[in-house]
């Protein structure tokens, strides 16, 4: 579910407190009542907005909250930090799903707080999927040997090898597998991710199950924007230079990088082959469990692509050379 | 602007003179200062008494200071060291101690471009901290203009133009400052960003996508204005005279030649190359670009798309 609030961007209590609300790995984003006004159809559907009170006087709020309940799997509440609102009551009588008092903005919000909201709303359960969040992520380096994990795997490699091996040769075609792979420890990390296991072709790259920095699908599509880029300024090439990635979500035996051994694993075979047999040049795959990780902001540029080895799949649209 | 401290000077002097003779000193000069610099002409010696390599290196050094030149004649003297001149090999003394001082004044060594540059994180201005008002180089021009300009301002207001103009902005110096570009103007809803060492114009290129790419995204993810925020961009590639005052840069020919790529020739959303800068990429990045709409076009056009499905 997409967390919005209609209010003052630069009203940062306001902000933090709500965010600290939110579910784990949830974010919160922040639209000007002036931006929302014009783009509240694209942005309301399947979310809950908060109209921050002291931006919007109570008649224009009502409004406002009436266009959101004609919208699909929309909830509204109203954030009243200061208190400008004089009988609470009314806002639910116009079908607001939470009121949030200047007293609950001196604190954090109580754990679950949210939840009791959409179970009032009658959609805590199967009417909105709310996701399923998971347990704050240690770090890597406090997961033990041999510890089952849930994690997002990325499988990421260049694009069209056999070619790039007729253009550049087979040594410097090596020497390129082994930058890319350097290439992707820090642009890993921005996302609190980790290279983990590289194989000739490509590189196998963990991620915690929520996101924890830039979301690792909008840090993939930059390297696919940006492929022509990199190619001549990262490395160094006179040919054209393609990526392409499969992302997945799953469950693994944790081994720290250069000490896998030979990892069993039904989720990481899957992302193997997702990656190496169905991605094509300059491709995304997401696997149906890893589609909660595809921010709202690039889900219309993802495509259901049907089933690869039982599973359901979603292609991302490819950008012209 | 690079500031010459005593002490530096005295080095340069010093390496000069021990270790180019006089006529080379004088090759340098002219490099450097100006063409046909003559160091008996800067004297009172008589013809008839030879020109000592101290006093040869002492005029130049000075020389090159007054005419803000003197890291340009550091920068020729460590190429000298490097690869000699007319297969005789010269060795430069003292020059690590040079490096140290100038880099003592927040001046880095660029190994790429062999030039020094501002520590950029110290400071960016618009002439590098060495360009010198007049001097004329061949810049590359990344000219950038928003789309539709009056109208966004008309139908959303004033303040959320200025708020998505000033995103704009921050992307626009990003791209432009990573490829040691600088941003010299930037009216509101235009920009024109300047290129100058290394690969200039495949840095003013580079940016211009870089730029696109960056706007594909914050159209999706920041923009608040309810519609594509849309640029037109153009490089361009000619001799421009370097002044402090706007004013006077934006009235010659190469930036007005930029200026006229962009609003007349590039659609909205794409990136164009001039037929200057087109010969000067390297196959990779050209093939990226296609001709510009129009028959009458003779740039290239670059823009984000999708495959067909």
């Amino acid at each position: 579910m997409k967390y919005l609030l209609c209010g003052d961007p630069d009203d940062r209590k306001l902000f933090s407190a709500l965010e600290r609300g939110l579910p784990p790995g949830s974010s919160l984003e922040v639209i000007a009542p002036a931006g929302f006004a014009r783009n509240w159809k694209k942005k309301a559907p399947g979310a809950f907005v908060w109209l921050d009170a002291a931006c919007l006087d109570e008649g224009k709020l009502l409004e406002l909250g009436e266009k959101l309940r004609s919208l699909d799997a929309c909830l509204w509440g109203v954030a009243d930090r200061k208190g400008v609102i004089t009988d609470p009551a009314t806002l639910f009588f116009a079908g607001a799903a939470d009121y949030l008092g200047p007293p609950l903005f001196r604190s954090t919000l109580a754990p679950g707080r949210l939840e009791a909201a959409l179970r009032h709303a009658g959609l805590g359960g199967e009417g909105m999927a709310v996701e399923e969040s998971y347990p704050p992520f240690p770090g890597w380096s406090a997961l033990a040997r041999d510890e089952e994990v849930q994690v997002r795997f990325c499988y990421a490699a260049l694009s069209g090898q056999k070619e790039l091996r007729e253009r550049i040769g087979e040594k410097r075609l090596d020497k390129l597998r082994e930058d890319f792979a350097s290439f992707l420890g820090p642009w890993s990390a921005e996302c609190g991710g980790i290279v983990w296991i590289k194989d000739t072709a490509g590189c196998l790259v963990l991620f915690p199950p929520d996101d924890e920095g830039m979301n690792p699908l909008l840090a993939a599509f930059r390297l696919v924007l940006d492929r022509a880029i990199i190619g001549y300024e990262v490395f160094h090439l006179e040919i054209p230079l393609s990526f392409h990635f499969a992302f997945h979500a799953g469950k693994t035996m944790w081994r720290p990088p250069g000490s896998t051994g030979t990892v069993v694993s039904d989720d990481v075979n899957f992302v193997f082959h997702l990656g190496t047999k169905a991605a094509a040049d300059g491709e995304i795959l997401v696997s149906g469990g890893a589609s909660r990780s595809i921010p709202e902001y690039l889900r219309d540029l993802f495509v259901e692509q049907g089933d690869f080895e039982g599973r359901p799949f979603a292609a991302s649209k490819r950008f012209k050379d | 602007m690079f500031k010459v401290r005593s002490n530096l000077a005295l080095v340069a002097k010093k390496s000069l003179s021990e270790s180019l003779t006089p006529d080379m000193i004088c090759r340098v000069a002219s490099d450097v200062i100006e063409p046909g610099y003559d160091v008996r002409a800067r004297t009172s010696i008589p013809e008839s008494f030879p020109v000592s390599s101290q006093l040869a290196a002492g005029i130049v050094v000075d020389d090159a200071i007054d005419a803000g030149r003197f890291l340009h004649l550091v920068e020729r003297i460590a190429r000298l060291d490097r690869e000699g001149f007319m297969g005789r090999s010269w060795r430069m003394a003292n020059m690590r101690e040079i490096f140290k001082g100038i880099e003592a004044e927040g001046y880095l060594w660029d190994a790429d471009t062999e030039h020094f540059m501002e520590d950029p994180r110290t400071r960016r201005t618009a002439n590098w901290g060495r360009l010198v008002e007049g001097e004329e180089n061949r810049f590359s021009l990344l000219r950038v203009d928003v789309v539709r300009n009056s109208r966004i301002v008309r139908e959303h207001g004033e303040a959320m133009a200025r708020d998505a103009y000033d995103d704009l902005r921050v992307l626009m110096t990003r791209c432009v400052e990573h490829r040691t570009g600088r941003i010299w103007s930037w009216e509101g809803d235009g920009a024109l960003a300047a290129f100058l060492f290394g690969h200039s114009t495949t840095g003013a290129v580079l940016a211009g996508m870089a730029l696109l790419h960056e706007l594909f995204l914050y159209n999706r993810i920041h923009n608040n204005l309810g519609e594509p925020l849309l640029i037109r961009a153009a490089v361009h590639t000619g001799p421009v005279r370097w002044s402090a005052t706007m004013g006077e840069i934006a009235k010659q020919e190469t930036v007005l030649e930029a200026m006229e790529a962009e609003s007349r020739w590039t659609p909205p959303g794409s990136l164009s190359v001039t037929p200057a800068v087109a010969p000067t990429l390297d196959r990779v990045i050209l093939d990226r670009f296609r001709p510009g709409p129009g028959d009458d076009s003779r740039l290239l056009v670059y823009d984000v798309r999708f495959c067909s499905p």
